[in-house]
């Protein structure tokens, strides 16, 4: 893999497109149920009804098979989804990990049974899930895990240890966790498996950590000898890292990169074109130079996730530009806003802004912080 | 959305672009660069891509040309700018494509510039300031007074534009309205021209990142290569992350790019146009200070040769408009529009709108 070359330009296909009017359609009947300052959230904002509506749909689960009650979509369809569910706001959070990882994760490394099990519940809307990696002593650096599986003589593990910053834990069915079942933490990737953890399992608490803006999205949950059957594992014992690699993938390459606050600069440039449009021209231009760029930067990290490549580094590179434009977004509007003090804004959408500008530290940390990123893009171009 | 008419085959037969590079990269050499800065030629150049046909690119194959349209041509723009060339010889593509529109006005020669602006003094002395290339080039191409016409140099003057590009110069001819080549009417040649040039950034950019790669690869400090060192490596992503961002953007205006039909049509659209000249304008002084800052004190020395593109880029940033002029145009338009973020984004300046 190499950045040295360009990406090529991708189109979205035919078929893509197609798909677009008939998310449109759907989802303009139910924008109105949702206030400003829930749409700013993005795929942040928790609805379970409407992922299920979404599920009803066929929605949910949409790169997963036919035979599963996935929609069978490539990447080019799922990313004009997700353009649409983002620009209007939706609330995707309930679905969204199931959707994006841990559905395609268990389709490619998981037993029939487990495929058999999952997939229909997850493409139902029923069956949410939760990404298990980081712990208070392994963030950036994963592969320090501790939490340990043991294996016991009847096939089954039991599980102790603790994961933390896991978003949604406290709303979640399962979790996808990656966990040491054998050596020790001086062997870094080798002997780590990956997990399906029932939580509502005895043995595993959930306590919820309030955030700096009030909100409790994300968790800490705790293993005390927690039963996992033995088709819990997912995949190949020890083969942990190799899988999470590829899950990181999935997790890293899709349009919600560049989408996070969509919401919050439409309704910027709605608000600009009543009030004083010559003074948003400059800013406005500038945010569309770079949203336009990063749509086909991210578009043509898609086209190579259809023609089978896992593009990890391209991934990594459209991320941390595109978490640059969603954090400079609601900096640069803040600016513009306060431009004349005489004037304050109304408090519904200077509301909206406040919560966009506490979570937005998260875009650059989330699916991998912006210093782990930049590290993966310098070896990608070739520094030794 | 309608049904949409995707621009097809827009990349560049890979055997030509081989057959370009392998053909331009050892006549661009930093002797090349300094002998132009001086002279403002390069003959072995010019030489050269005559020789091999390259410029037929754009001529029709009934005439021998490989028949290529300017949506065609990023790939060779890229090039031209990844090798710093000396001499017009992608603006002269322009020229040539325009000319074929009028194929009854005269021909303009193969080192043909373009002009940003042109203006006439009280003494009817004709005036264009700060061409690029105006050193290296035979005619100027411009539009004055609703019309697209060219000027040779012969007939001119021509002294130092004050850019940080040495190629570039101001223009003046005493007699030019005596002297004016007609093509036809006005086209939005400006348009055109920051088009053109962002598509040169582009490759000029790329050149700066994979000259800077390699100098952190082998420059040693503190017992190991520079490029070891998290500072550096981030700076580096930086570069190549806001390279790969103009590069797409880019391609995006020019695969929409067209010759007006005899009507007089618009080229492309001025938000295209500002996609392209905006990000890779406001690129240029993050990307060059970086690749300064990685090559520290040899990077600023005369012999070391990333001056020959960072001098071009910070002169090319402004030509035709700075990102300012730009973003407000784009910002304008989408104002305007009525659009939603995405609507704008698809309606107006990606692949898949229609052209």
């Amino acid at each position: 893999m190499t950045l040295a070359q360009p990406l090529p330009l991708a189109a979205l296909p035919a078929h893509a497109l197609a798909l677009r009017e008939r998310v449109r359609d759907f989802l303009r009947r139910q924008q109105g149920r949702w206030p400003l300052s829930t749409r700013v959230q993005s795929w942040m904002a928790f609805d379970a009804d409407f992922s299920r509506e979404l599920a009803a749909q066929g929605w949910v689960g949409v790169t997963l098979p036919p035979e599963y009650g996935g929609a069978g979509m490539d990447a080019f369809e799922r990313f004009v989804l997700v353009e649409e569910l983002l620009c209007h706001g939706a609330p995707v959070a309930a679905h969204w990990i199931a959707d994006r990882q841990s559905g395609p994760l268990i389709l490619r490394y998981g037993t029939p049974e487990q495929r058999a099990r999952h997939l229909p519940a997850i493409c139902r809307g029923e069956s949410f899930f939760c990404i298990g990696m980081s712990e208070p002593g392994a963030g950036s650096d994963l592969a320090s895990v501790r939490s340990r599986a043991v294996p016991q003589a009847d096939g089954s593990w039991r599980l102790s240890g603790q994961k933390i910053w896991t978003t949604y834990a406290h709303h979640a069915h399962f979790m996808i966790a990656l966990v040491r079942t054998s050596g020790q933490s001086s062997d870094r990737q080798a002997g780590l498996s990956q997990f399906i953890i029932d939580l509502h399992a005895p043995g595993v608490r959930i306590r919820p950590i309030e955030d700096l803006a009030g909100h409790a999205h994300f968790n800490e949950v705790f293993f005390d000898e927690v039963h996992l059957p033995a088709d819990a594992l997912v995949g190949t014992e020890g083969s942990g890292w190799q899988q999470v690699t590829a899950e990181l993938a999935f997790e890293r390459s899709g349009p919600e990169r560049i989408y996070s606050c969509m919401a919050l600069l439409d309704a910027w440039l709605q608000r600009a074109r009543t009030r004083n449009p010559q003074a948003a021209s400059l800013l406005a231009g500038r945010v569309m130079s770079h949203l336009a760029a990063l749509r086909a930067l991210s578009l043509a990290t898609t086209a190579r996730l259809v023609a089978g490549d896992s593009p990890v580094t391209e991934a990594a590179l459209t991320k941390d530009l595109g978490t640059q434009l969603e954090q400079d977004i609601p900096t640069w509007l803040a600016d513009a806003l306060a431009s004349d003090p005489l004037h304050p804004d109304d408090t519904e959408w200077m509301r909206a802004l406040a919560v966009v500008v506490q979570i937005a530290p998260t875009y650059a940390l989330r699916g991998g912080t912006r210093e782990i990123l930049r590290g993966m893009i310098a070896r990608g171009l070739g520094l030794r | 959305m309608n049904a949409m008419a995707t621009p097809s085959s827009l990349t560049l037969d890979p055997l030509l672009l081989q057959a370009l590079r392998e053909a331009l990269s050892p006549l661009h050499t930093p002797d090349t660069w300094r002998a132009a800065d001086a002279s403002g030629q390069a003959p072995e150049v010019l030489a050269l891509w005559q020789a091999q046909g390259f410029d037929g690119l754009i001529r029709p194959e009934s005439h021998n040309g490989a028949g290529l349209a300017l949506n065609h041509l990023f790939d060779v723009w890229a090039l031209l700018g990844e090798l710093a060339c000396p001499l017009p010889l992608g603006l002269g593509l322009v020229a040539q494509a325009l000319h074929q529109t009028h194929p009854n006005g005269p021909t303009p020669p193969v080192l043909t510039t373009v002009a940003p602006q042109l203006h006439i003094d009280a003494s009817g002395t004709w005036h264009a300031l700060a061409v690029p290339w105006g050193r290296s080039a035979q005619a100027v191409l411009f539009e004055h007074d609703q019309q697209l016409m060219w000027l040779p140099t012969a007939g001119g003057h021509q002294q130092a534009s004050g850019r940080s590009d040495r190629l570039h110069a101001d223009w003046q001819w005493p007699q030019g309205a005596a002297q004016a080549q007609v093509l036809g009417p006005a086209v939005g040649l400006s348009a055109l021209g920051a088009v053109v040039l962002a598509a040169h950034m582009a490759g000029a950019l790329s050149a700066v990142l994979h000259r800077t790669v390699n100098y952190a690869n082998e420059r040693q400090q503190f017992g190991r290569p520079i490029g070891k060192f998290q500072a550096i490596q981030h700076h580096i992503a930086v570069m190549a992350e806001h390279t790969h961002a103009v590069h797409l953007a880019t391609q995006t205006a020019v695969a929409h790019l067209s010759v007006p039909a005899a009507s007089g049509a618009p080229v492309v659209s001025p938000s295209l146009v500002a996609l392209a000249k905006a990000r890779a304008s406001e690129a240029v002084p993050l990307v060059c200070n970086l690749a300064h800052a990685v090559h520290g004190a040899m990077g600023i020395t005369a012999e070391y040769p990333l001056h020959h593109h960072t001098r071009r880029l910070h002169a090319w940033r402004l030509d035709f408009g700075a990102e300012s002029h730009w973003q407000r145009v784009l910002g304008e338009a989408w104002l305007a529009s009525g659009e939603s973020s995405l609507d704008f984004l698809l309606n107006h300046l990606s692949l898949e709108t229609p052209s």
